[in-house]
């Protein structure tokens, strides 16, 4: 069993992204700023995908953008594993979905066997890609209790704890879910605690409105 | 010496196969003379399609060809309103014909070349609100359909420039098919000349298929098994997703490449879902035919 250990929060990376989300060379051009952003940081980084002003997302840009950077979560090469500054994994969420980016993304992603947490428009979390509906209903559980341990999950769902505990690795392993100190943590309780670390440390705005941010964010 | 290629009074999907039939015997230092006097009527398909086949000739025999205009006025006219001649001049030696000064055609898409990927960029973009119009108003598709139509467009488009290695067109316009349907059609055409299917799935998959690797075959692995031409998995879904699309909204596809064609056919066409007898044509010719809804739907 693999001791956990807190480590430092995990730093959250928000993309913009264009309005027309077509071909694959556009694809690969945003996809490409995005991994560029934080390929510097150590440890966490989860990827925010802010799907608001997107009007169009064709299967080539979804491939190129959503599947290729959840490949490179799942697939991270071994030696970012085992970095002696601590493993260098990457997670992604799409927000702001809605109904006209799903088929796209959703289709990208099946057909290499992937997935990605997603939230609508209205806040609801989704999986998309290949996920089954055991997979869908555990990581549900876990985004409606925020945290969660292996102990009272298997007794909400009568499963042995072990079982519970190997059901949210594979969870983690997919990166649909953040794991820290024995528990496991939705996208969304990441991004809360990032906001109110940011809250806390930001100044007040200046008397132009002007303020600094420690949040990556690009426009791609 | 030349040769004259008398060209059918209605020029579309249906008169392609005569178009095309005189250019297979085509010979180096041939001089082509595309006769167009007597044509009638001309589709989005048919346009794209005297493009395409002046664009062959002029390959085959190493001359570009002439096109004697039609007599019609009302064809003129709208070769004019559709940016052919524009698009001709490249391709035809078009003599003294010059490009009279037009107003705005009503047609979704007028004749526009697809060399790049920002073209594709342009159309997406360019279409949105006419197509919103002519999906909402005419064909009374529910509101997200201009979406959808925006990436099926994007999708078979970058099929040139991903497949064809080679210069496309794209053209697109409604009209109201009286006999064949009684209801209106959004059609859409969109050709190159380039390697076509067969040629740009060999080297991944006509060992595979041995004997039988042909365009047909070509044709099936990727429109209904969705095999692209690389090994990612990524790759390939764009004419799967038309596919379900144009089945989703009863529309035909079709797509025709070397001696073959495949089709989607929705229940108002007969055609043949699958031909390999068809006189030689280089790269690949999609016509996509969208009709209006049966019925008026109700608080869509």
């Amino acid at each position: 069993m693999t001791t956990l250990r807190p480590g430092p929060d995990p730093l959250v990376s928000e993309a913009s992204l264009f309005s027309y989300l077509v071909t694959r060379p556009t694809g690969r051009a945003v996809r490409m700023g995005i991994e560029e952003q934080v390929a510097g940081c150590e440890g966490e980084v989860l990827t925010v995908l802010d799907f608001k002003d997107v009007a169009v997302i064709d299967y080539s840009c979804a491939d190129e953008v959503v599947a290729e950077l959840a490949f490179i979560a799942v697939r991270r090469p071994a030696r970012l594993e085992t970095d002696p500054r601590g493993p260098r994994r990457r997670f992604v969420l799409i927000r702001g979905l809605e109904a006209h980016h799903q088929d796209p993304i959703d289709s990208a992603l099946r057909r290499r066997e992937l997935a990605v947490a997603a939230e609508l428009a209205d806040g609801q979390p989704v999986l998309l890609g290949a996920v089954d509906e055991s997979e869908a209903h555990l990581w549900r559980l876990v985004c409606e209790r925020e945290r969660i341990g292996p102990e009272p999950l298997a007794g909400e769902l009568g499963l042995p704890e072990g079982e519970a505990r190997v059901r949210l690795d594979e969870l983690y392993r997919r990166r649909l879910l953040l794991r820290r100190a024995g528990e496991y943590i939705s996208f969304r309780r990441v991004l809360f605690e990032s906001a109110g670390r940011r809250e806390r440390r930001e100044p007040a705005p200046d008397r132009r409105g002007r303020r600094d941010t420690d949040t990556g964010r690009s426009s791609s | 010496m030349s040769r004259v290629i008398q060209l059918p009074d209605t020029l579309d999907e249906n008169t392609f196969e005569e178009l095309i039939s005189d250019l297979e015997s085509a010979r180096q230092g041939e001089r082509l003379l595309f006769d167009a006097r007597h044509v009638r009527w001309v589709s989005p398909y048919g346009l794209i399609g005297l493009l395409a086949a002046g664009q062959v000739g002029s390959d085959r025999t190493g001359l570009a060809p002439a096109l004697e205009v039609p007599d019609s006025s009302d064809v003129r006219s709208y070769l004019d309103r559709m940016d052919f001649w524009q698009n001709a001049s490249t391709i035809y030696d078009l003599g003294a014909h010059s490009t009279r000064p037009h107003g705005r055609s009503d047609a979704l898409l007028e004749i526009t070349p697809i060399r790049s990927h920002q073209d594709v960029h342009h159309v997406v973009e360019r279409v949105r609100e006419q197509a919103a119009l002519i999906l909402e108003s005419r064909l009374h598709y529910p509101k997200p359909a201009v979406i959808q139509f925006s990436v099926m467009l994007s999708e078979v488009c970058q099929n040139i420039l991903e497949h064809a290695e080679a210069v496309g067109w794209v053209c697109a316009q409604t009209y109201h098919w009286k006999r064949r349907l009684g209801r209106d059609v959004l059609v859409l055409a969109v050709m190159d000349v380039g390697l076509g299917f067969q040629g740009s799935l060999a080297a991944e998959h006509a060992r595979r298929y041995g004997d039988r690797w042909s365009a047909a075959t070509a044709l099936e692995a990727a429109f209904l098994k969705g095999e692209s031409r690389f090994r990612d998995p990524g790759r390939g879904q764009g004419l799967q997703a038309i596919r379900k699309q144009v089945t989703k909204w009863n529309g035909e596809v079709r797509i025709r490449s070397g001696d073959a064609m495949i089709a989607r056919v929705p229940d108002w066409d007969d055609l043949s879902p699958l031909r390999a007898d068809l006189p030689y044509f280089p790269g690949a010719q999609v016509l996509i035919v969208l009709p209006a809804r049966a019925e008026e739907p109700v608080g869509t």
